[in-house]
């Protein structure tokens, strides 16, 4: 038997056709207005799930492309403060050079010590530079100014408060480069070299020597080496008289029991007792000493005590056994160390040290000014040598400022490089994205007008089909 | 029959004609009305009567009655396929509500998520900006919003339903009554023998608008009226029916009762089905798993903040969030086990550093607490962070722990690494130190107790000697004495006249005096053995320093596990001079990590490379092996094991445990500077941003082995799969449902053509009837005449 059709059944099925055909082109036409295809994620949940981590990727990498361009521009930064050093010490070697010209007064080099302490400040400014709020070289503790410049007793140094943690930050995924260089790399660079004492001018060499390694002392220091004394290996009856000393160190003594006579390293015979007896030594050294008696035995040895101070005096080291390699000598000023080798010490004078390799910006800086300043009261010719012997240290300081310029300068220049990438991957990224969600608008508007067509002819045959009944041909 | 030509059969066959106009006339009039059964007059021959012989003459047609053309089977499947539209129905509504709560795929909480992790990684680029911290902030904020919104709307679908069921029983109940009294009236008609088409009509048609609310089974008795159950229970019985009733079950779930029975269990299809099902399964499913979601973003988000240090240093004062709850109610809060306390999340068994910084000079003090939820209560944890000097620690009556520091104090719970960390002095401090050569715990075993050996503390001016005893039982165990057993003994008999630390695992004295003149120096006691020897310690006499060498730890530790790293000297030396001057470094189980070299060529102050991210740095100075000179520095990958600062909701980013209430701290509202961005107080340390940056893509175990974005998105993906499939499922039993509705009508249906058709036949044949009945009266007519 075939199907039963009927009125009711066509009707009902008409409509159904009809309404197929109207709610798809209400769905197409919801695509081609809003542009996406999926709206919901019913709409094409396969879709959905890729979708949601390219459009994570998208904003990842979107924010990378600001970090970027926020390296590029903090690096920049930091760049145009090294270049400014950098001219900074150009002027300072034009200086420098000047200064140990044989032809400069006292009041020449004054003024150009005034400059020198003039481009201190101005390199103080320049490594505390900021981008914004922050410190650009101050590690990750910048918020607040690195460098502070310190004054004790008349001697500038210049201490770095900030750390050596790096600011890093992501370019791109799995690329991360650092916002910054540690300060203390760029202006507080040293290697450090050998030690020369140098007795400063006038003065006798001491006997003491350097040391190569431990010491945590810049620059220049001055050490002064005075009599600390004698030590308790002295016969009884011989102390410390309270005139000029300068003998040092291990001490031979004769006594003449017949002349009642003391002498001391070989020098003239005294008589005993005596009091502040001043005693000399075969090789020129004095020494003040008290002789109440005679000595237990006819010869013998004792030993003068010294003391080394770096600070002026505000703190010494005690030296009574000569025979240590290394005495540590610390500085109250700046808290630094120096060992020396105190094996030779024979007399008291004032040293100049250098620490070869330790002079960093500012410490450069600092001694340059002091040495045209020339407190110590050096000849003209003294000045220029020693001058002249700083444009190494000059050149040293000059360029840990051009390698940190360098440093920062390759960094920024890969900056673009990954700019391109990140944003070539953005790209790629939302095309991938917009091809799952984005609507086809060609196919979505061929396939509205073909929907158009069927939905136009459904209505064209429902409305025949349901005309034609028994009772049209029957009137 | 004896005068008749068949008048009687004429008159039946225009009966029959008659009834078959009308039955076609019914049958036109209806074609439109919902479940009615086109009728058909059923026609038979009526009996013969016989003539005689074997011949037997027509008597014309008898009408047997107008019966329906239905198909009993077609109405039952229809009746059960209307209650699976009604489900299909609800379940694709449902699905779509769910849909548009979750959000579109652009925004909603995968875009909150996505911001939240942009803010943090904003910020990393600039931990000290204000305005950052604050973005950090508000996207925490626009991300516990969107979660409580989801909850509260995905809460009020739930609630929505036992409203939307009771109106719905409501008509089941009008129809059962319907149906009861269509019942009483079929069978008062058919007790008669006739059929009441019409009303079964109506009836059936009520049943199946029934059949889409709710799950029906209808059973018919011999006398005509339909019994209705309703989960075995019966709704209708003849003409009396059963009132469906809702009520809340002890979930507070909807229930529906006949009378006083549950049905709620058997229900599978209708509406009504299908609201139960999803109250019931689907949408707290779904919100068990938003809440799972956001329990752990809270937690895993948290864990690195809560160890984390904000922009304005360590704390002046924390009090947690969450307090214990008195489970035991007798009264205290605080006597709770960590446990068993009703926090809002789990303690484990671990370990828990708290730093109490000196906020002039900087120095920090880490502290070491062990914890043990099911042993350890608030108040022994109180007990155990008071015991920390400068740190003060009570449980308020709510069952909060409140931390304050001492003033000039702060603390925190980062993982950084000490930059100073020999703050004691038993390495480069001023003070003599003797150490033990050997890493603990010490065999003492062989030892006769009590054991005692004397420690000479002072001055080359003249010293202080003090009998130190040790008694076997200051020890758990003899053969393995730890330092600490041993520095907690010795420091009770020396008093004041030194201190004894253990350091990294080994036993290190220190003297009173500092300087070039102060002096330490240890004998043997009077009684037997050699403790000296057992314990490693040196007999030399240790003197003090004029300036402490300097000990600077730098970096980010970057291991998996929390470490110690303890720094022995091989030789004894000058840092920077001495030729070949080592350094061993050894892992907390005494393994060597590496050994460095600070000897000749080393400049002092400049960092070497420990391991794993680790650097050390030491100034000018001379170091001793002979001496025991030690220290140890705490390399930490996560200073709270246990869970407690998270649970207990100290220096928390998000408050709450579940979609519902979570929350970003309104601590950190007020203050963007509490956003713990550092590991350290430096202004421009990310380091704890990074921390919580790796959470992104970190698997979490809890979520199923997804991170928190994924499990989102899958989320998403699975609720637009089910509305996919719901929609695609309503489409096909619509589709069956079409499918029955066309084979009902092409059974029951009226065909308007059939029906002219049937007229027109009808028609004819009344006419027929008509001329057939005047032939007949022509032929009686006739016979008369002949009569006449």
């Amino acid at each position: 038997m075939s199907v039963r059709i009927t009125q009711g059944l066509m009707f009902s099925r008409a409509l159904a056709d009809v309404q197929r055909g109207l709610s798809r082109s209400s769905i197409l036409q919801q695509q081609i207005a809003t542009g996406r295809r999926v709206l919901r994620p019913s709409d094409d949940p396969a879709a959905t799930l890729q979708m949601a981590p390219l459009r994570s990727d998208i904003a990842d990498l979107r924010r990378l492309g600001d970090n970027v361009s926020l390296a590029r521009e903090t690096l920049d930064t930091g760049a145009s403060a090294l270049e400014d050093a950098s001219t900074l010490f150009q002027r300072v070697r034009e200086l420098t050079t000047q200064a140990s010209n044989g032809t400069m007064s006292q009041g020449d080099r004054e003024s150009i010590s005034a400059e020198v302490d003039q481009l201190l400040g101005q390199l103080v400014g320049i490594a505390n530079s900021k981008r914004g709020d922050r410190y650009l070289f101050g590690g990750t503790a910048d918020d607040q100014p690195p460098f502070e410049s310190v004054t004790v007793d008349g001697r500038t140094s210049v201490r770095y408060r900030g750390n050596r943690e790096t600011l890093s930050i992501d370019v791109a995924p799995g690329v991360q480069t650092e916002l910054n260089v540690a300060g203390d790399r760029v202006f507080l660079a040293r290697e450090r070299g050998a030690m020369t004492l140098t007795p400063m001018p006038g003065t006798t060499a001491t006997g003491v020597l350097g040391t190569t390694g431990g010491s945590t002392a810049v620059g220049r220091q001055r050490l002064d080496v005075t009599w600390g004394g004698l030590t308790n290996d002295r016969p009884a009856t011989v102390t410390a008289g309270s005139g000029a000393t300068t003998a040092l160190g291990e001490l031979s003594y004769a006594f003449d029991p017949l002349a009642g006579t003391l002498s001391v390293g070989g020098g003239p015979a005294i008589g005993i007792p005596v009091t502040d007896g001043a005693f000399t030594t075969a090789d020129g050294r004095t020494i003040s000493l008290t002789v109440t008696g005679a000595p237990a035995t006819l010869t013998g040895t004792f030993t003068s005590a010294a003391r080394l101070s770096t600070d002026g005096g505000a703190s010494f080291t005690s030296v009574t056994d000569f025979s240590l390699g290394a005495v540590a000598v610390r500085s109250e000023t700046d808290g630094s160390t120096a060992y020396f080798d105190p094996r030779g010490i024979a007399r008291t004078g004032v040293e100049e040290v250098e620490h070869a390799g330790t002079f960093d910006a500012f410490t450069t800086l600092t001694t340059l000014r002091d040495l045209l300043r020339n407190e110590d009261g050096l000849a003209d010719g003294e000045v220029q040598a020693r001058v002249s012997r700083m444009m190494d240290a000059v050149s040293g300081a000059h360029e840990a400022v051009l390698d940190g310029l360098r440093e920062i300068g390759f960094r920024s220049s890969s900056m673009d490089a990954l700019k391109n990438r990140v944003e070539g991957l953005q790209l790629s990224r939302q095309d991938s994205l917009s091809r799952l969600e984005d609507t086809d608008i060609t196919s979505a508007i061929l396939e509205m007008q073909q929907q158009d067509i069927s939905y136009q002819a459904a209505l064209q045959i429902s409305a025949k089909v349901i005309q034609n009944s028994l009772m049209g041909f029957l009137r | 029959m004896t005068f008749g030509f068949g008048l009687d059969a004429g008159l039946r066959a225009l009966q029959a004609a008659r009834y078959g106009m009308q039955t076609a006339g019914n049958n036109v009039a209806n074609a439109n009305t919902a479940g009615y059964t086109r009728q058909r007059v059923d026609l038979a021959a009526a009996y013969p009567f016989g003539v005689g012989g074997s011949m037997q003459v027509g008597a014309g047609v008898d009408i047997r009655g107008i019966t329906r053309l239905g198909d009993e089977g077609i109405e039952r499947r229809i009746q059960l396929q209307m209650g699976m539209v009604g489900a299909a129905e609800v379940d694709l509504s449902r699905m779509r509500e769910i849909e548009g709560i979750l959000g579109d795929p652009e925004g909603g909480l995968s875009a909150s998520l996505t911001d939240l992790f942009g803010a943090l990684d904003q910020l990393r680029t600039d931990p000290g900006d204000r305005a950052l911290r604050g973005g950090l902030v508000q996207a925490g904020g626009a991300l516990s919003q969107e979660f409580r919104m989801m909850a509260s709307r995905l809460g009020d679908l739930s609630g929505t339903t036992f409203d939307e069921v009771r109106g719905l029983v409501r008509q089941v109940n009008d129809r059962a009554g319907v149906i009861a009294s269509l019942n009483q009236q079929i069978t008062a008609a058919e007790a008669t023998g006739a059929t009441a088409n019409d009303l079964r009509d109506t009836r059936a048609q009520q049943v199946k608008e029934l059949g889409k609310l709710i799950d029906v089974r209808a059973l018919e008795r011999d006398n005509g009226s339909l019994d209705l159950l309703v989960g075995g229970h019966q709704l209708v019985a003849g003409d009396r029916t059963t009132a469906l009733a809702v009520g809340k079950d002890g979930a507070d779930s909807t229930k529906l009762l006949v009378g006083k029975a549950d049905a709620s269990a058997s229900l599978k299809g209708g509406r009504i089905g299908a609201l139960l099902a999803q109250e019931k399964a689907g949408v707290p499913a779904l919100q068990a798993r938003i809440d799972e979601l956001a329990r752990n973003t809270i937690l895993e988000w948290n864990r690195a903040h809560t160890t984390g240090m904000p922009a304005s240093g360590p704390f002046r004062s924390l009090t947690s969030a969450y307090g214990a709850q008195d489970n035991d109610n007798d009264g205290n809060r605080g006597d709770e086990l960590l446990s068993q306390a009703g926090l809002p999340f789990d303690v484990s068994k671990g370990e828990l550093y708290v730093n109490v910084t000196n906020t002039t000079t900087g120095a920090m003090e880490r502290t070491r607490l062990a914890i043990d939820p099911a042993t350890m209560s608030l108040d022994d944890l109180a007990a155990a962070l008071d015991e920390i000097p400068n740190l003060t620690a009570t449980v308020d009556p709510t069952g909060r722990l409140r931390i304050n520091a001492a003033d000039g104090h702060g603390f925190d719970f980062s993982p950084r690494l000490d930059p100073s960390p020999d703050a004691r002095g038993t390495f480069g401090g001023t003070q003599p130190v003797l150490g033990s050569g050997q890493e603990g715990p010490y065999d003492l075993s062989g030892q006769t107790f009590p054991l005692s050996f004397v420690v000479n503390d002072g001055t080359t001016a003249g010293t202080t000697s003090t009998v130190v005893t040790l008694d076997a039982n200051d020890f758990t165990d003899v053969g393995n004495a730890t330092a600490e057993e041993l520095a907690a003994a010795i420091n009770q008999d020396l008093g004041s006249n030194g201190t004894a630390y253990a350091v990294g695992g080994r036993l290190v004295l220190q003297g009173t005096q500092s300087g070039t003149t102060a002096t330490l120096s240890l004998a043997n006691g009077a009684g037997p053995g050699n403790p000296l020897a057992a314990l490693g310690l040196p007999t030399s006499t240790a003197s003090g320093r004029e300036t402490a060498l300097e000990v600077t730890v730098g970096g980010a530790y970057t291991g998996a596990d929390n470490q110690q790293f303890t720094f022995v000297p091989e030789g004894d030396g000058t840092i920077g001079m001495t030729q070949d001057l080592r350094m061993r470094v050894l892992d907390k189980e005494g393994n060597l990590v590496t050994t460095i070299d600070v000897g000749a060529g080393y400049e002092p102050g400049e960092p070497i490379a420990v391991a794993d991210g680790v650097t050390v740095a030491f100034g000018a100075g001379q170091i001793s092996a002979s001496q025991g000179q030690t220290f140890s520095v705490d390399a930490l990958a996560d200073s709270d094991t246990t869970d407690v600062l998270v649970a207990l909701g100290l220096n928390s980013f998000f408050l709450g445990t579940s979609a519902a209430d979570i929350a970003v701290n309104p601590e950190l509202v007020a203050n963007a500077d509490r956003v713990a961005a550092g590991i350290s107080a430096a202004a421009g340390d990310a380091g704890n941003l990074a921390r919580m940056a790796t959470l992104r893509d970190v698997d979490l175990d809890a979520l199923g082995g997804t991170s928190i974005e994924d499990f989102w998105s899958d989320l998403v993906g699975e609720v637009g799969f089910d509305v996919a499939a719901a929609d695609t499922t309503l489409a096909s039993q619509e589709a069956l449902m079409a499918q029955l509705d066309a084979e009902r009508e092409s059974i029951s249906g009226a065909n308007i053509d059939e029906e002219m058709v049937d007229m027109m036949r009808f028609q004819q044949s009344y006419e027929a009837a008509a001329r057939f009945l005047a032939v007949a009266q022509e032929m009686t007519d006739t016979l008369l005449s002949i009569g006449r």
